[in-house]
């Protein structure tokens, strides 16, 4: 529990809170992104769950009640047609003509059992010829809608901003995260900039994914603190520290400690994918006591001295277990939409590297201090210590687990 | 005809929406740059606290409360004294009736906020259906801050016991010393609603329509009760959509669907019955703040079980008349007469002029051979003879 509270203040810099703002919020973001060529409007927005129920009476075109994927695609076409007049784009007070290049929708739980619609143009327009000029960006579409409005403004190749009144980074992450509940209110729609354009095309492809291009800070954050989840969760994730002080312990040799930790990291990575793809998924009431068992098993080992009975099937077995675990946790502090979206495998491989990242920092630590420890006279009793420690570590975790304390 | 005047009435209201944007905005902005360049000064968080839960009373906006609630606890961190009445202010926005009183008392005790503290207790006393205690307390208002607050509360105390006319005359004498606009179309709200009550739809249909610039959807509403009592459903059906566009409420949607199901527009009854179901999920997992409102609903859809839960609930969190007529009313319609007949004595107790409240006790209580309940009948159908064709209300006699 305590290890889960850790983790949830952690994740309060890296997850979305679904709606810091409420149930009637519609919350929006503007990227205007600067190429030599080019200036695109990546818009988003964000429907909490009153104002999707209000748009599933519009986009349900055939009033059957439910709406098909056809229905909320004309409803996304709809929206980007009537947003597009209200997004003003000049330049030196010339306007430049916004075209829509692409429009999608997607839906997620929301609470109570509704939906919340998430909405996405890119709107894109030629730039101005090379030198500078003075842009400015006016969203003055649905003026009196409650939530979050946020404009910012990033360069690309091709373009360099003198100055400018907007954000230069993305605060919101694409509306997946926002600042604390009651904080000022944000209410951002317009910008003002000077540019300085190069006329060239500049290093992305014209062709290249837009959303890929517009996310790509967020997405590296987002990375990055799922690596520090990672490293986090294992390192005050304590039945599993234990358990690896179980394995170490275990092994004889260097060689047989690599061979060891390689078996529980390929098992656990295994699971981990497993269940993060949803393609198995045990439940949480199994698997913590099976690994307080398996912490209890390697004290046993330990305190029998069977070091050589089956170091690497053991890791292996246990492994598959522990990976179990790290889904659980990864599933229970994230949320449903952990891993939702493009790149999941991408996310789960950077949360899995910090948990490796930590492990092999933390035997670079360990393995030299029990290797000098050794040769001292009292290093066999604190070893059997250390074996019984474990050992009870795992069975006190058993019954604790067991009994729901 | 009545199709045509109602959309024309919808629009004449949309293009006096139109022009009006949030008189408080600026202020708002006003005060967070001062306070984003002080931010430790104990005034501007208290100035700002207020506005926002000012701008919350004529836009229910969940991330300005947000923001209010978060200066109320950082001022209740530094300085508890001068956040109590606040504090009390805000309970009162989340029905927390007990503990706004709590505060509300601690505040008069600092006595930092006098004014706002004898407001919330009044307030919280007249939720809690402590009326006697509340007459105290607004009588203190009246003698140590007369005014606007302190006449609307003693208007409201006079309706609830039974003066109407008295309480038409206090509120005309607060919107005779009223200054700022809001207050004037707030307080004329509130004679709209007294001269309904007192069987004068016209007289409320133009004290409404005054108050549209400033209050456009709580008037456009007001418009729609008025249009009703008018004997013109078509009409106030389109008000009431006007005001839901403008900002959605439950108690509006509730009319809605009310409405809809008596002209038989299936569509709107679909659109409404989705929406407010969705609604009333939200509202039981974010406390119950529009119970009041989604009983109506499940009555309206003959979900008594889920009716009486509520009215129950609400009945204990806010034991006034209103919740007493209300609950009296589901407990009929499920046929538990006796209790029903109880919650309807303790409705009318205190003689309240309120013809919805006067005709749901009164057929409770008629129903049970009562003599009060023909009297109450009377009285309630004399102001708005429509409750007689309510299509709920006459379920209910089925």
């Amino acid at each position: 529990m305590k290890r889960l509270l850790l983790l949830i203040a952690l994740l309060w810099t890296v997850i979305a809170q679904a709606h810091p703002l409420g149930n009637n919020t519609v919350n929006r973001e503007a990227a205007v992104v600067l190429g030599g060529q080019d200036i695109r409007i990546d818009y988003r927005l964000d429907l909490a769950e009153i104002p999707t129920l209000l748009a599933s009476q519009s986009a349900d075109r055939d009033g059957d009640g439910t709406v098909t994927s056809a229905e909320w695609q004309r409803y996304a076409r709809a929206w980007s047609e009537a947003l597009l007049p209200a997004l003003q784009l000049a330049a030196d007070a010339r306007e430049l003509r916004l075209q829509t290049e692409n429009v999608d929708w997607q839906l997620v739980d929301g609470a109570a059992g509704l939906t919340q619609l998430r909405l996405h143009g890119v709107f894109r327009a030629p730039a101005p010829a090379a030198g500078r000029a003075v842009l400015r960006y006016t969203d003055s579409s649905r003026p009196d809608e409650a939530g979050w409005r946020e404009v910012w403004v990033t360069a690309e190749s091709g373009a360099r901003v003198l100055k400018s009144t907007a954000a230069r980074e993305d605060r919101s992450l694409g509306l997946s995260r926002f600042p604390a509940l009651g904080g000022p209110l944000l209410s951002e729609t317009t910008a003002q900039l000077e540019v300085d354009f190069d006329g060239s095309a500049g290093a992305m492809p014209q062709q290249a994914p837009v959303v890929a291009q517009a996310t790509a800070t967020a997405r590296s954050r987002g990375l990055l603190a799922l690596f520090l989840l990672g490293a986090h969760h294992i390192a005050s994730g304590w039945d599993h520290l234990v358990f690896l002080l179980g394995l170490v312990l275990l092994s004889r040799s260097l060689r047989a400690l690599l061979a060891v930790v390689s078996a529980f990291t390929v098992a656990h990575s295994l699971t981990l994918g497993c269940a993060a793809a949803g393609l198995l998924t045990p439940p949480g009431s199994l698997i913590e006591p099976a690994i307080a068992l398996s912490i209890a098993y390697v004290g046993l080992c330990n305190v029998l001295q069977r070091q050589r009975a089956h170091g690497i099937a053991l890791a292996f077995g246990f492994g598959l277990i522990h990976g179990f675990g790290f889904a659980g946790a990864l599933a229970e502090t994230l949320g449903p939409h952990a891993l939702d979206g493009h790149g999941w495998l991408l996310s789960l491989a950077a949360f899995n590297l910090g948990i490796e990242s930590f492990q092999v920092a933390l035997l670079c630590v360990v393995v030299p201090l029990l290797r000098y420890g050794a040769r001292l006279s009292w290093a066999p009793l604190a070893r059997r210590g250390a074996a019984h420690g474990v050992m009870w570590a795992g069975l006190t975790w058993f019954a604790l687990r067991v009994s729901g304390l | 005809m009545a199709g045509l005047l109602a959309m024309l009435l919808a629009l004449l209201g949309q293009a006096c929406l139109a022009a009006e944007r949030g008189p408080q905005t600026p202020a708002l902005a006003g005060l967070e740059q001062r306070l984003a360049a002080h931010p430790d000064q104990l005034d501007l968080m208290q100035d700002l606290a207020a506005a926002l839960l000012a701008e919350v009373r004529i836009a229910p906006r969940s991330d300005v409360l947000a923001r209010a609630e978060t200066l109320i606890d950082r001022l209740l961190a530094l300085h508890a004294p001068r956040a109590d009445a606040l504090d009390a202010w805000r309970l009162l926005i989340a029905h927390r009736f007990d503990e706004a009183l709590a505060a509300a008392r601690r505040a008069q005790t600092a006595g930092t906020d006098p004014l706002l503290a004898t407001i919330s207790e009044a307030d919280a006393l007249t939720e809690l259906g402590r009326y006697d205690e509340a007459e105290v307390a607004v009588q203190s208002l009246l003698d140590h801050h007369y005014g606007i607050a302190s006449l609307a509360r003693a208007s409201h105390l006079r309706r609830l016991f039974g003066d109407l006319p008295g309480a038409i005359e206090l509120t005309e004498k607060a919107i005779g010393l009223s200054v700022a606009t809001v207050d004037r179309a707030w307080l004329a709200l509130d004679l709209a609603d007294l001269q309904l009550s007192a069987g004068a739809p016209a007289l409320a249909l133009a004290l409404a329509t005054s108050a549209v610039a400033d209050l456009p959807a709580a008037a456009l509403a007001m418009q729609g009760r008025a249009q009703r009592a008018l004997g013109n459903a078509p009409a106030a059906l389109a008000l009431y959509r006007a005001a839901a566009a403008r900002t959605l409420r439950v108690d509006t949607e509730v009319e809605i669907l009310r409405l809809a199901q008596a002209l038989g527009e299936q569509a709107l009854v679909a659109s409404a019955t989705s929406l407010l179901d969705g609604m009333a999920r939200l509202d039981a997992q974010n406390g119950g703040g529009d119970r009041r409102s989604f009983v109506e609903f499940h009555l309206i859809e003959n979900q008594l079980p889920a009716a009486e839960a509520l009215a129950r609930a609400e009945w204990r969190q806010r034991p006034d008349v209103y919740s007493a007529a209300q609950l009296a009313w589901v407990l009929f319609r499920a046929g538990k007469h006796d209790e029903a007949r109880a919650y309807a004595a303790r409705a009318i107790a205190e003689h309240s002029v309120d013809p919805p409240l006067q005709w749901r006790a009164g057929t409770v209580l008629a129903a049970m051979g009562d003599a009060r309940g023909v009297a109450l009948i009377d009285a309630a159908l004399k102001p708005q003879p429509w409750l007689a064709t309510d299509a709920t209300v006459l379920a209910a006699r089925q």
